[in-house]
């Protein structure tokens, strides 16, 4: 697995580097103009919000058309390896470049309070401990996991049904609607009005340090017991259903 | 002697379209074999399905004993008639991937082939022309201690010169315990390698012939048999 990796990340080490130094200069960018024109800080904030977002989802988008390309190169299908390696490789790659993007997300932060001792007020995350700090971000990678998992599915899905012709990319993104949406529906059905808590983690709130005292104080439960073993549930499903489609029905 | 590959009854078909119908044949071990056909004659879907990429619709496939699978891709070393390599790659990286993934894979004959087709590990992949790029798939093929070789149209679209070396080489480094099916349309530039062909015409097997019995039974090289059966 750790070779498929390797060869994963010098496939999109131009690109991935690319958009990284793009990242940097542009938030570098903001700042300095942002504090020169004197910008709010909420619009500086903001604007960096965006940029992060924008570098997750195109992340997110060279990791899928990185499995997409690995599904369907000769190279790569002759291989003597069972096709869940694949799998996991293209998921461990896109869990890196995330890891990435967070630690420069963590080094921006650190410059700003420690370097530059810029006030964030108008953000306050507060949370039960450090045991709730750690269930937040682990929720985080379990939704980006899942993300992750279902666009492959329905990427292999699209694979799967043609081998000419776009039809099998219309049927991958019908694919992806129907998982998510399927999913939602079931967790509303299972689940609804049911309180069985896996982790309260405690309050997050967005405004203006004022402002946050006559905010509700929500408390933000991110993973319920019983949508998160349904999601690990159709997760393994998932993981067992791309694993037979590359070894049974996806043709190059 | 068990034949090191066994096709029995296979037929393929993509949507209405029959690519293969009900093809039987056998290859025996040492053997260096031509897959000859016209354009469309079901040569590429047939090394596919031995290499393990397509699945048949119907019959059985295996190589040497085993059902063609995940078992078998140790065993067989497929060139197809499209890249091996990415475009990123270096021709050092390209040989580097086969080192990783194959452990049959004979990096001291890889460095031999490279020299002998002119290549050099430090040229980009995406600059070579297509004769080069040709040399240096054959030479990953080849490069491995495989008991199956199939070379899907390994001289077409290359220029005399290139074909002649591609040739040469196939002679060269062909590990003779082994066998090699190659497939082709070109049939007069390649005749003179084959020990045994196999002419298919529209996913059907017409003819397979030891290429001494064919030149002893009909007084006929393989181009005039080739041209006689698919004119």
């Amino acid at each position: 697995m750790m070779k498929l990796l390797k060869y994963d990340i010098k496939q999109n080490a131009n690109t991935v580097l690319g958009l990284f130094a793009v990242l940097v200069i542009l938030q570098v960018l903001l700042s300095i103009t942002g504090n020169l024109r004197q910008w709010d800080a909420e619009t500086i904030f903001g604007l960096s919000l965006v940029l992060y977002f924008t570098a997750v989802i195109f992340m997110l988008v060279q990791s899928c058309k990185t499995f997409a390309y690995n599904i369907k190169a000769y190279h790569r299908r002759l291989l003597p390896l069972h096709p869940v390696w694949t799998i996991l490789s293209s998921l461990v790659f896109s869990w890196l470049v995330a890891l990435i993007i967070g630690a420069i997300v963590l080094i921006h932060a650190a410059i700003y309070y420690r370097v530059a001792q810029v006030q964030i007020d108008f953000v306050q995350i507060g949370t039960t401990g450090f045991g709730n700090t750690v269930l937040i971000i682990l929720s985080i990678v379990w939704m980006y996991t899942l993300l992750v998992l279902t666009i492959f599915m329905a990427i292999t899905i699209g694979a799967s049904v043609s081998i000419r012709g776009k039809a099998g990319t219309w049927v991958g993104i019908l694919s992806f609607f129907v998982i998510q949406n399927g999913m939602s529906w079931v967790e509303g059905l299972l689940f609804k009005g049911t309180n069985s808590t896996f982790a309260n983690f405690g309050i997050i709130q967005i405004g203006m340090a004022e402002e946050n005292g006559a905010v509700t104080r929500e408390s933000v439960n991110l993973l319920p017991l019983g949508p998160f073993l349904l999601e690990v549930v159709v997760a393994v499903l998932m993981f067992y259903a791309i694993t037979y489609l590359l070894k049974k029905r996806i043709e190059i | 002697m068990k034949p090191l590959l066994e096709v029995q009854g296979v037929s393929k078909s993509y949507g209405s379209k029959k690519a293969l119908h009900g093809v039987s044949l056998s290859v025996d071990k040492g053997k260096i074999v031509g897959l000859l056909g016209t354009n469309g004659s079901g040569k590429s879907t047939l090394m596919k399905i031995a290499a393990g990429l397509i699945h048949p619709s119907a019959g059985k496939v295996s190589v040497d004993g085993t059902p063609v699978g995940l078992a078998t891709r140790s065993l067989v070393s497929f060139m197809p008639d499209r890249p091996l390599t990415e475009s990123w790659m270096k021709v050092r990286d390209a040989i580097g991937f086969y080192r990783d993934f194959y452990p049959d894979f004979d990096e001291e004959k890889a460095g031999t082939m490279l020299d002998f087709m002119n290549l050099n590990e430090k040229d980009k992949i995406s600059s070579l022309s297509k004769g080069m790029n040709e040399r240096l798939q054959l030479t990953l093929t080849l490069s491995r201690n495989a008991k199956l070789y199939l070379l899907d149209e390994p001289i077409g679209g290359v220029d005399p010169v290139a074909r002649t070396k591609i040739l040469d080489a196939i002679v060269e480094f062909y590990n003779e315990e082994s066998s090699l099916i190659i497939s082709t349309h070109l049939v007069s530039d390649i005749e003179r390698i084959f020990d045994e062909v196999i002419f298919i015409r529209s996913g059907e097997v017409v003819m397979q012939e030891e290429v001494e019995n064919l030149r002893i039974r009909y007084g006929k090289s393989v181009d005039d048999m080739f041209r006689e059966v698919f004119a």
